[in-house]
């Protein structure tokens, strides 16, 4: 038998495992709920929550006035319904009946009780302006194409800060994406990490461990273990991907920045190449001890890690994806996969930092397990309780 | 044939083993018997190549052990175990996809052994739902499945009631009578002495007598005559024989081993209620060899037994 049967048998084994866990399967279960919940429910409470006007325009209103301010109610996430009417006294009716929030006239904006809501005033203000500028320009001898392109050449203001740098000029909805491709990379290293952790010290304590070792080395035991896991990773995230795009397309939350797809790709390669660096130490920590206590101590550490990094991500990256800490978290295999999907989502990376960072991080990922394989050996049939220490010093087993 | 050839391993100032051999033959029990702590698990760990030794070989077939060697070896390890929320189904169709078997001839073992278990029913439980007496031969089952043509376990009978012992003696015997060379340790050497027909004493690391069960009974020179006279009276050995203990009024005698029994007695005055005169058991051959009892051994050693 082949070292690669030996792996694939292994893998099968522990990929059959996951998948028949209750706790694995809920756990799935729920990511993929929370995400299409936090798509949809905001996406239906949208249309009930945000500001609805009705307004009401006579007859000797212009076309040009109504598109304006159409324009620049959708401009604002307004939904404003405008609705023509033959004279004032069909206003006053319909004002009175409470079937309109506000009217129209020309110069003077109707409303019972004289209260209009200000994003209404102005609303109306600006396309009353607007409708007006191009009248005149029309006057002057544009025509009315050229009028309106002359008022749209106009840029909107660059925000800047304090020292005068530009805003990074990323969309509310890149920003979202970032801090969810962050949460979502944290909870499937952390969700696999320790169930690799839990799997080595059931074997462990099980004592099946010294049977399997009769015929499988230690190495395609761990590779198989790490295959079967970056699998699962890649499915759950694969779930969440698509659970999250299905919802957003059905309930239409917000429209998908062009760099989605980028940043799908990147998450998967990034996720590839360097879940395998936490998982091989996990499933080492796992190793060192029959007791899930001890082995919550030993993996403290890499727990510590993780956490770390994706506060670092949050904290440091997401706020300026073009600084100096982003650009180095980008080249720490440790800290890339976390990092290079949040900066790819932001618009904030280079593509030959992507491709510097996934090569990186395959190096540090092939050293771990390298490492991983020398310490998991060497603990598998150790007694009690090992340190990260004592594993190094203990002695591998074939 | 196994060949275990002057195995040396150390841990830090511990000396493990020191020089451990021994030889075993396919169609025989050979009983790898010592105190706890004498270097028994070591030596059958590095079988499997799960020691880095210090010096020393093991080889199968006049042969370094190979990886393919390993697929046609089982191991039943004193720390046994199985996956504990595994179906012993599936479990043992694993097991024996490891040791190299197709899935259909993996599936057909598994439902072979299920079935002489009386078990076949449960194949889709987990092991921990079975009693502990159907979990040891499970357990079995998984050494066995793939017809290892070497079978090695280790303290096979430790933790097994006596009708355990019994089932699992018969199960070594009938391997070894199918022509698989088998090895078992054991401290216990009372318990496994009528089974074994090869034997190998360890202690402290090392082989300290080897040969059929005929052989080592008869190394150590000596017989043992126990006697007990009428009334249970006093009793001066004869000339050449030691008096090892005395035990209601029944005294126990270590002879030369060419000691003739009515020679013996013509020495005795007054009427033998009692008398034997037998080769030593394993653990007096134990205590002539290595000059200390197996108990007081794993005592100094401060090992539980």
């Amino acid at each position: 038998m082949s070292g690669w049967q030996a792996i694939r048998l292994v893998a099968g084994r522990e990929a059959v495992d996951r998948l028949r866990n209750r706790a694995f399967v809920f756990g799935t279960v729920a990511m993929l709920v929370a995400v299409v919940a936090a798509i949809v429910i905001p996406g239906i409470l949208a249309d009930d929550e945000g500001p609805r006007y009705r307004l009401g325009v006579t007859e000797a209103i212009g076309d040009g006035f109504t598109t304006s301010v159409q324009l620049a109610a959708s401009a604002q996430d307004v939904d404003l319904v405008v609705t023509r009417l033959t004279d004032e006294d069909a206003a006053v009716e319909a004002l009175t009946a409470g079937e309109l929030d506000a009217v129209f006239l020309g110069d003077e904006l109707m409303s019972e009780g004289g209260d209009v809501p200000f994003t209404l005033v102005g609303l109306v203000d600006a396309a009353r302006s607007q409708t007006r500028l191009i009248a005149e320009a029309e006057r002057l001898g544009l025509d009315e194409a050229e009028a309106v392109q002359l008022l749209e050449s106009a840029e909107g203001v660059q925000i800047v800060d304090l020292e005068g740098v530009e805003d990074d000029g990323f969309s509310p909805e890149q920003a979202l994406m970032a801090f969810a491709a962050t949460v979502l990379l944290f909870i499937i290293i952390q969700i696999n990490g320790n169930s690799l952790l839990t799997g080595a010290i059931e074997e462990k304590s099980s004592r099946v461990i010294e049977v399997l070792l009769g015929t499988l080395r230690p190495r395609h035991l761990l590779a198989g273990k790490l295959l079967a896991l970056t699998a699962i990773a890649l499915t759950q995230i694969g779930v969440v991907i698509a659970g999250a795009l299905l919802a957003n397309a059905a309930v239409g939350l917000f429209e998908a920045p062009p760099v989605t797809a980028t940043l799908i790709v990147v998450t998967v390669i990034m996720v590839v190449v360097g879940f395998v660096f936490y998982a091989a130490l996990y499933t080492v920590a796992g190793s060192m001890t029959p007791s899930i206590e001890d082995a919550q101590a030993i993996a403290g550490p890499l727990a510590m890690g993780v956490i770390g990094t994706y506060m670092l991500v949050i904290f440091a990256v997401i706020p300026s994806p073009e600084g100096t800490a982003a650009r180095i978290l980008t080249f720490l295999p440790p800290t890339a996969p976390f990092t290079v999907p949040a900066r790819v989502a932001l618009e904030a990376i280079p593509a030959w930092q992507v491709v510097t960072a996934a090569a990186i991080t395959l190096v540090g990922s092939w050293l771990a397990v390298r490492l991983g394989g020398r310490l998991y050996s060497a603990a598998l049939l150790a007694g009690g309780k090992l340190t990260w220490r004592g594993a190094w010093r203990a002695e591998p087993i074939r | 044939m196994l060949e275990i050839l002057g195995l040396q391993k150390r841990y830090g100032d511990v000396v493990a083993l020191d020089g451990a051999s021994l030889t075993a033959r396919p169609g025989r029990l050979l009983g790898f018997l010592g105190p706890n702590g004498s270097g028994k698990t070591t030596t059958m760990r590095a079988v499997f190549g799960l020691v880095q030794l210090d010096a020393g070989e093991v080889r199968w077939r006049q042969a370094a052990v190979t990886s393919e060697d390993l697929l046609r070896f089982g191991y039943m390890p004193e720390q046994r175990g199985l996956y504990p929320r595994m179906p012993i189904g599936r479990q043992l169709r694993y097991l024996g996809r490891l040791h190299g078997m197709s899935p259909l001839d993996a599936e057909a073992a598994t439902g072979r052994w299920l079935a002489d278990l009386g078990l076949a029913e449960r194949a889709g439980d987990r092991v921990n739902q079975l009693s502990h007496g159907n979990q040891q031969r499970v357990q079995l089952a998984a050494a066995l499945l793939h017809d290892p043509e070497l079978l090695v376990l280790d303290e096979p009978f430790g933790g097994l009631d006596p009708l355990g012992v019994e089932a699992m003696s018969a199960t070594l015997r009938a391997l070894a009578d199918a022509g698989a060379t088998v090895v078992f340790s054991s401290h216990q050497l009372d318990l496994v002495e009528e089974l074994c027909d090869d034997v190998v004493i360890i202690a402290a690391g090392r082989d300290r007598i080897a040969g059929t069960l005929a052989e080592v009974r008869a190394a150590s020179g000596t017989y043992r005559v126990r006697i007990r006279l009428a009334g249970g009276g006093g009793f001066t050995p004869p000339p050449g024989s030691h008096l090892l203990d005395v035990q209601d009024g029944v005294h126990r005698l270590a002879v030369p081993g060419d000691t003739d029994a009515r020679a013996f007695l013509a020495e005795v005055d007054g009427a033998v209620e009692r008398f034997s005169l037998e080769p030593p058991r394993l653990t007096e051959v134990f205590r002539d060899v290595v000059g200390a009892g197996v108990e007081e051994l794993e005592a100094d050693a401060g090992v539980a037994s």
